[in-house]
């Protein structure tokens, strides 16, 4: 696989990062590594030829599902499953036969691990005393830390007299407390209820900008969390990479159509191109040609030859429903509505593409009968183009 | 209706366990079929072989349940923690060890230990010598060596269990901060796995304190427990009464130390972390 580099300079951040790259040495470098458990036919890959560079101060998400290489990625960046093949690397230095204690990275995990038996402010100076701070900093470092997170009057707490988002609060200030130039989150936010989880993520945002010099890898299978705190998302399956980039870049223009499914959800409507002028092209499907962005990979041209077959990435909310006497319009029937609070999402079957249903989300609460006809009207460019074959 | 389900049980307990032991404190107040009175008690309690059998009864549980937890939370540590080829047989095996009799322990030192074992055979046969050069096995500590090869894995078993419920994170998130293994097993494995080692070591006490196979077994001159005398009292020379004197100070004290058992692994758990705390920090401003 590719080494893939730093995150594109379209955002002030990757921008940022971007500059990083050229004068420093990356925070962190995976270097083809791979971790396989089992022996012989019994042999399970968990992560397969992974590549990464991480800038100081860069937050990068691993974002895929249950299964997908994430979890182990960052389990081999701490030191807790050993690679079967490459290397780690920690601000330059090999660190991948280093035992988790020897490499100073702050992890913090779904579970929290707090240790039950001590109290908050005995939890957060824990590493401080593995690693002999002086017992006057302690305490400094420990209230410190507490600060940062919002929960300086609980260190005479027990873990279990806080909430699930206060253990939260206090398995981060844990890792902070040691100043770490690298920090892991691993799901930190699956084990929270949805409104929890919201205002912890703002914490996690607050606490990135003032971080600046320390370079966070966040492990998340929901792409909300991803979207929000990184500035550049790993996008995983099957034990692999598939995509990196910015999150901008992957949610506009989606390199593989893994990623523009899993990456918010998209509707990948398979098509013909048709004429390519620079970064458009016209497709057809269904008796209907539309115009649609053809964008170039950020590791290799890719030849959007007319007549060859592409999929349309095209994102449910960018559909609109509108009459059926709409010239610009193709027929649906409505197969299921379902309201999800702030929108509802239709389930269309459109004439023409007998095989695929098409997701629309229309604002509000729209009640709409199953098995009634609707025009859906695409948007100009309609979507995306995304190669038929990744 | 539901409650009449509580009688079959309760009727079993009352007549198979409750029953016996008062009719044990009742034979204790009845010297050669008399009425009953103290006498019988004031002679038993009052007599050096009581107090020596008593003394001896304590020290032997104490200093055998003291060996089993330093070997047991050894052997623990080393079959939780320190993968090695076979630590799932000799898991196996300790299990196996729980399903022996006493007895067979002592009957197994005999051949190993003895006057005519076959360590002793193997030092004589290097360095020469008709007396055998190991010769503990007839005195206290060949009781207490016995006892704990038997009782320890009563201990390993217990902290196994609380080993593989400790949350593998925890440990990680200890090591990543710093902590070194002997660290993490200081100060994150063994508190949490504190009240599992005093419910294996309570165990084990109770199981010493009333130890009779190992102790008959070992023949021991001068080694006489408490389970030992009632024995000789009640069997021997047909002391039924006495016999039911020391057996009802042998019941009282291993329900006092089941009772305090419980009383201070309550203690414990309520009060676990309640102490203060060793890094101070100040309240919210």
């Amino acid at each position: 696989m590719t080494e893939l580099g730093l995150g594109r300079t379209e955002s002030p951040t990757s921008v940022d990062t971007g500059k990083r790259v050229e004068t420093e040495t990356p925070a962190i470098i995976f270097d083809r590594v791979g971790v396989s458990y089992g022996r012989g036919k019994k042999s399970t890959d968990a992560l397969v030829d992974f590549n990464l560079r991480v800038a100081g101060g860069e937050t990068v998400a691993l974002l895929g599902p249950s299964g997908s290489g994430k979890s182990t990625a960052l389990n081999a960046l701490a030191g807790f499953v050993r690679p079967t093949t490459g290397s780690v690397r920690l601000s330059g230095r090999d660190v991948t036969d280093l035992p988790p204690a020897k490499r100073g990275i702050g992890v913090v995990l779904q579970s929290y691990a707090l240790f039950p038996h001590m109290r908050v402010a005995d939890n957060v100076a824990f590493g401080l005393k593995s690693q002999r701070v002086p017992r006057s900093d302690v305490t400094a470092r420990v209230a410190e830390a507490l600060d940062m997170v919002g929960m300086s009057a609980y260190g005479r707490r027990l873990p279990r007299e806080l909430s699930g988002g206060q253990q939260q609060r206090v398995a981060i200030a844990r890792a902070l407390a040691i100043r770490p130039k690298v920090l892991l989150l691993d799901e930190p936010l699956a084990a929270l209820d949805a409104q929890l989880r919201q205002s912890m993520l703002a914490e996690l945002q607050r606490l990135k900008e003032a971080l600046p010099d320390t370079a966070m890898l966040y492990v998340t299978h929901d792409q909300s969390e991803a979207l929000a705190l990184a500035d550049r998302i790993v996008v995983m399956n099957n034990a692999r990479l598939m995509d990196v980039d910015t999150a901008d870049n992957l949610w506009k223009r989606p390199p593989s159509s893994f990623t523009a499914a899993f990456l918010g959800g998209a509707n990948l409507i398979p098509c013909t191109v048709g004429r390519v002028i620079g970064t458009s092209a016209l497709v057809s499907f269904a008796h209907k040609t539309v115009s649609a962005e053809a964008p170039q990979s950020a590791v290799g041209k890719i030849d959007w030859a007319p007549e060859s077959k592409a999929l349309l990435c095209i994102r449910p909310h960018a559909l609109k429903i509108v009459s059926l006497g709409d010239r610009e319009a193709v027929r649906a029937t409505v197969n299921a509505a379902v309201w999800r609070g702030a929108s509802t999402r239709l389930v269309l079957s459109v004439n023409g593409l007998p095989d695929q249903l098409i997701d629309v989300d229309v604002p509000g609460n729209a009640q709409f009968d199953i098995g009634s006809e609707v025009g859906v009207r695409f948007p100009d460019p309609a979507g995306v183009l995304v190669q038929a074959s990744s | 209706m539901a409650a009449w389900w509580v009688v079959p049980p309760l009727v079993i307990v009352l007549c198979f366990v409750v029953y016996p032991l008062i009719r044990v404190c009742l034979e204790s107040t009845k010297p050669n079929d008399a009425k009953p009175d103290s006498s019988t008690w004031s002679d038993v309690l009052g007599s050096q072989a009581f107090l020596d059998a008593l003394w001896r009864t304590v020290a032997i549980a104490v200093t055998s349940t003291l060996g089993c937890l330093i070997l047991g939370t050894f052997l623990a540590i080393v079959l939780a923690f320190v993968p090695f080829p076979g630590a799932q047989l000799v898991g196996r095996l300790i299990d196996t060890v729980l399903a022996l009799p006493s007895f067979l322990i002592t009957l197994a030192f005999t051949f190993l230990y003895g006057s005519a074992g076959a360590v002793n055979a193997a030092i004589a046969s290097v360095g020469g010598g008709d007396a055998p050069m190991l010769d503990f096995l007839y005195t206290p500590a060949g009781v207490i060596a016995a006892e704990i090869t038997f009782f320890t894995p009563f201990v390993i078993r217990q902290l196994l269990a609380s080993f593989a419920v400790l949350p593998r994170a925890q440990l990680d998130v200890a090591a990543s901060l710093g902590a070194s293994p002997l660290r993490v097993l200081r100060s994150v494995v063994m508190p949490e796995a504190w009240p599992a080692l005093m419910a294996g070591g309570s165990l084990v006490l109770l199981l010493t304190l009333n130890e009779f196979g190992i102790v008959l077994f070992t023949g021991a001159k001068g080694v006489m427990t408490l389970p030992v005398l009632i024995y000789t009292r009640g069997i021997v020379t047909f002391d039924l009464p006495g016999a039911a004197v020391i057996a009802t100070v042998q019941i009282v004290l291993s329900l006092a130390l089941y009772v305090s058992y419980r009383v201070v692994f309550a203690r414990v758990m309520q009060g676990r972390g309640k102490g203060d705390v060793d890094v101070v920090v100040d309240q919210a401003k």
